[in-house]
Order: structure tokens, then sequence, then C-alpha cells
């Protein structure tokens, strides 16, 4: 048996009656003033990996959210008891406070951008000269294209995390963590925006919860 | 409740451009996380790619810085270029043969984020 974790918030959180990710009951273990969402369930590796089952840890971490500041977990964090989680708990309990006060009231939102076509490859050239400034003009681009999105959403957020290269698949993404009494407007500003950044398509999608945003030293 | 079409705030008249992202994201899931003994010579195979893909991506990134200083004439400029035309197609014929996408020649590095 393993415990898997789901998500840490304060202490007097309150498991919320949906189930886990491997359908188990989801409960709460307390420490150091924190308390840990984990269900218990079978030894790791014994369930495949399903979209369900993503969707359903997500659910469980959204179902605590409603109520609580939460940190949520990377997906499949499990541990080995009730007695590694408190260890965890109080371990790194700082870095945990201070995660949460930093997300403390807000949500993450994403928003993604996408060329109509590919610009993940500059396609076959005639030319090699051609080739590398068709590189740079796509490197160009997204930085182009993050400086649009700096320039209308990190106004709006608590903090923003804009990558400024294309990503696999020519996405470029970012991250960005809005208080909940500004989510309204910021969709809003991502609205116009997304009817002005040129050859690019804007997708903007939430509220999630604080996943980009749990910072380096809290994160299991 | 949660559903992927249900948490769009904005945008996205053309969602097609990102539903790639979706199947390929499910594809990698199951190549991923559910590994077995089959794919190990194919996990060695994406280790090697993702090496390989990061100093071809590194090399074409000084190879532009050089273009930008002009530290290179036309002749060198388009030499170069063919060379890293030709590199980038083999590792596209690469990626088919071991089964692999842009994804999976990637590797996270924890707290310094991504290799690429």
């Amino acid at each position: 048996m393993s415990v898997r974790l789901y998500a840490v918030a304060r202490a007097g959180a309150v498991a919320p009656t949906c189930a886990g990710a491997e359908t188990e009951p989801l409960r709460t273990v307390t420490a150091a003033g924190l308390a840990a969402l984990v269900g218990t369930v079978p030894a790791a590796g014994a369930e495949p990996v399903t979209e369900e089952g993503l969707w359903r840890h997500e659910q469980a971490v959204e179902a605590l959210m409603a109520e609580h500041d939460v940190l949520p977990a990377r997906f499949g964090a499990l541990l080995e008891g009730d007695e590694e989680v408190r260890a965890l708990l109080r371990g790194r309990r700082e870095a945990f406070d201070a995660a949460l006060a930093h997300v403390s009231g807000a949500v993450e939102v994403g928003v993604r951008a996408a060329l109509a076509e590919d610009p993940s490859e500059p396609g076959a050239s005639e030319s090699g000269t051609a080739y590398l400034l068709a590189l740079k003009r796509r490197d160009e681009l997204a930085r182009a294209i993050a400086g649009r999105i700096a320039a209308a959403l990190r106004p709006l957020s608590r903090e923003s995390r804009i990558e400024e290269a294309w990503g696999p698949g020519g996405t470029l993404a970012s991250a960005h963590l809005v208080g909940r009494e500004r989510v309204a407007e910021f969709r809003q500003r991502a609205e116009q925006l997304a009817r002005d950044t040129g050859p690019a398509q804007l997708v903007c999608t939430g509220p999630w919860p604080p996943y980009s945003f749990v910072g380096a030293e809290a994160r299991a | 409740m949660s559903s992927a079409q249900s948490r769009l705030l904005a945008g996205g008249s053309d969602l097609s451009l990102f539903g790639d992202e979706l199947d390929r994201l499910r594809a990698g899931l199951r190549r991923r996380v559910n590994a077995d003994g089959e794919s190990l010579e194919q996990g060695l195979a994406q280790l090697v790619l993702t090496l390989i893909e990061l100093l071809r991506q590194l090399m074409e990134r000084q190879a532009l810085h050089r273009m930008e200083d002009g530290t290179l004439d036309e002749e060198e400029v388009e030499r170069l270029g063919r060379v890293f035309m030709a590199l980038s197609e083999r590792m596209d014929e690469l990626k088919d043969e071991f089964g692999l996408e842009d994804e999976d020649l990637n590797l996270n590095l924890g707290p310094l984020g991504n290799l690429m």
C-alpha cells in the first residue's frame, strides 16, 4: 500500500467527498499546522495511468481549492505511509507556509499561443541562408508575442511565468497567478489580446490550481 | 465538471491548433508513464536523441548569433544553413523511426525547468 498525495493546505482543511485518482476515498493527514490531502492506494504501478485518473486527481485538488488555499502536488506523488507524509509536512513547513501565503486567494490561468503554421520547423528551404533566416524570424516572433502577453497580462497577475521560445509542438506557454477577484478582468484582457496577436492564435484556460507557482522549495 | 473544453476562458477560435497538443499528451502519457520492459530500448534511444537534439539546437542558436554579429560571410552562412537544414530533416526521420514526438526529446530538470 502507498499513500497518494494530492495537495498541501493549512491545518483544518476538510477532505472533499469526491474520489481520488484510483477512485479511492480521500482524507487528510495533519502535522506542523499543515494538512495533506491523501488517499490510500495499492503499491505504485499496480494501476495503469489513464486520462480519467488524471482528471480525478485534478478534481480532488480543485474540490479542496474551492474552500481552501492549496499547493497542488504533481500527479503521481506517492509516499510510503502517513508517517512519511507527516515527516514531509514537518520538514518543509517553512517552504509550504511561504508558498501558501504566495498563492493565497489566487488561481492559475494559462495563456498559450500557437501559429496556424507549425513554427517548430521552418520547413524545407531552397537555400541554407533562407533556413537560418526563417529560424531567426520564428525566434523573434516568439519573443514579440511573449512581450505582448507580458505587457497585457502581467499587470493583472501576482506573478507571471512566460516562455519566450516556441515549445515542443510549436506553442508558446505562459502561466499567471491571478487573484480570484481579478479573474474576470484578466479574462477580458486576454480576450482583447487574442484579437490582436497577429498570426498567432491565443487560448486562455482556467481557473486551475496554482501548479506553476508552488515554488521550487515547496516542490515535493 | 472538469473537462478540457469547460476551462476555455478566452480566445481559441481555432482550437484544432491546440488539439494536436492534447493528442500528443495522451500518447506521451501512455509512453512515458506506463513503461514496460519492451520500452527499455526505446528509452535509451530517447535519451540519446534528446542529447543530440539539445546539441543541435544549441549549435543552431550559436550560428544565428554569429550571423547577427556579422562574423560569418555569405558563403559560410549558406553552408551552415544547409548543414542545419539537413540535420533537422535527419532528426525528424529518427524521431519517426523511434515513434517519438518533440515532447519526448526534453528533460525536466526540476527547479531549473526544462532542458529546452
